[in-house]
């Protein structure tokens, strides 16, 4: 009976919390909340911006630079463009709210080096993507890079079908 | 012998000079290098000269699509709001020795329009803002006024693909081997030769809109594709007692 009672306070505990955490970060929600861990789940997005990518004369591709980042769907005013018509409406999309250092991201593994403002950005070659030459292959690559991520979901855009 | 042998090492290893590529795009919101936006004189019944000479009052870089440009009418004869757009690109990767032999600027556009019946059209100038990682009010004032690539008519302007400007040897000349480029696409009708449009009617605006480097996803970034030809890998060869050493 005892035990049965303390599982009981232990369930409302875990509810309790996952309450809490979803008050306190409401913007953290994913497309699709219940993918990770169901009910209350919060699962934190994730995307990757290029910096640079370098190709040979024969067009193929030999070093990218990328930076990571954190981020969650959000909505906020922005200066809308619709029917000529310029407004400050509510828009509702992903919003980058992090720049992710090397030691978030363990599931890259170097090479990193240091932008000029001290920033880490990952480099590629085609020793880790293997010989390529389109945007498409890049995007494939990448986007399988960012899959590794197991505390974040790749934003929609990024997800390999 | 050691310098005949020297020479014909020298050549054997020297890399032929290819032309490689890079492509760069400005940093996504919470830029800490080279971020973009656009700056604007959004202020009511402005003359002419008041509205392209005068202060920038607000900045957007941090939505996801903006106005590259637009000039909006107001009141017979003043005008409403001008804003101007500035693309920073963190090209230090091609390095202090390379050689540039061409480069592009694209932009994507989303929407065009030419409600005030100027026909705007559009090469790519320099922009000297005061801080290359966010854009400001102040910055509304920094646009140079010479074309530093083709010019695109209004009628060519893209309203939904890339827009893509191939720079002269001035605009060559601009980008930064060592650190940030700074470029803004660059009015040429009205704008940049200080020629007052002719008024068309309260309301009325011809503009240029479209994807900043903080949209979702890479396809429709910003993007600077320059040709280069790499600093030399073997810079000096000299010779120490018996040895060759390349440095």
């Amino acid at each position: 009976m005892i035990e049965q009672q303390i599982i009981l306070i232990k369930k409302l505990l875990v509810l309790l919390t996952l309450a809490v955490s979803m008050l306190q970060n409401p913007a953290q929600t994913t497309e699709n909340p219940m993918q990770f861990g169901g009910l209350g789940a919060v699962t934190k997005l994730t995307d990757y911006k290029l910096w640079y990518v370098k190709r040979y004369d024969d067009g193929k591709i030999y070093e990218v630079a990328v930076r990571f980042y954190e981020g969650a769907i959000t909505t906020e005013n922005e200066d809308v463009m619709r029917s000529g018509v310029s407004t400050i409406t509510p828009v509702t999309r992903y919003r980058r709210s992090k720049r992710l250092t090397k030691t978030e991201i363990p599931h890259i593994p170097e090479k990193f080096i240091k932008e000029t403002s001290g920033n880490d950005v990952k480099i590629y070659t085609s020793n880790d993507f293997g010989v390529i030459s389109t945007n498409e292959q890049l995007r494939t690559f990448l986007n399988s890079e960012l899959s590794k991520d197991i505390n974040r979901e790749p934003i929609a855009q990024q997800k390999n079908l | 012998m050691k310098k005949l042998f020297a020479i014909i090492l020298f050549f054997a290893l020297a890399q032929p000079a290819f032309a490689d590529n890079i492509t760069v795009y400005p940093e996504a919101h919470l830029a800490v290098t080279a971020g973009d936006g656009n700056v604007n004189n959004n202020t009511t019944g402005q003359t002419w000269a008041q509205k392209r000479d005068g202060a920038g009052v607000g900045v957007i870089n941090n939505t996801a699509q903006m106005h590259f440009w637009k000039l909006q009418d107001n009141t017979t004869n003043t005008w409403q709001a001008l804003i101007r757009s500035i693309f920073n690109f963190d090209t230090s990767a091609l390095g202090a020795g390379a050689t540039i032999s061409s480069s592009t600027l694209s932009l994507s556009g989303n929407e065009k329009a030419n409600g005030n019946n100027i026909s705007p059209s559009f090469s790519i100038s320099t922009s000297t803002p005061a801080s290359k990682i966010q854009v400001a009010t102040g910055d509304y004032n920094s646009m140079g006024n010479t074309a530093m690539a083709n010019t695109i008519t209004y009628a060519n302007l893209s309203g939904t693909t890339y827009n893509r400007w191939t720079f002269n040897a001035a605009g060559l000349a601009e980008i930064s081997k060592t650190g940030v480029s700074s470029f803004t696409p660059r009015e040429m009708s009205y704008d940049a030769p200080n020629t007052a449009p002719t008024w068309y009617g309260d309301g009325a605006q011809a503009y240029f809109y479209g994807d900043t480097a903080d949209q979702t996803g890479t396809a429709n970034d910003p993007e600077l594709s320059i040709d280069y030809t790499a600093g030399a890998a073997i810079t000096t060869l000299s010779q120490e007692s018996d040895f060759l050493i390349f440095e």
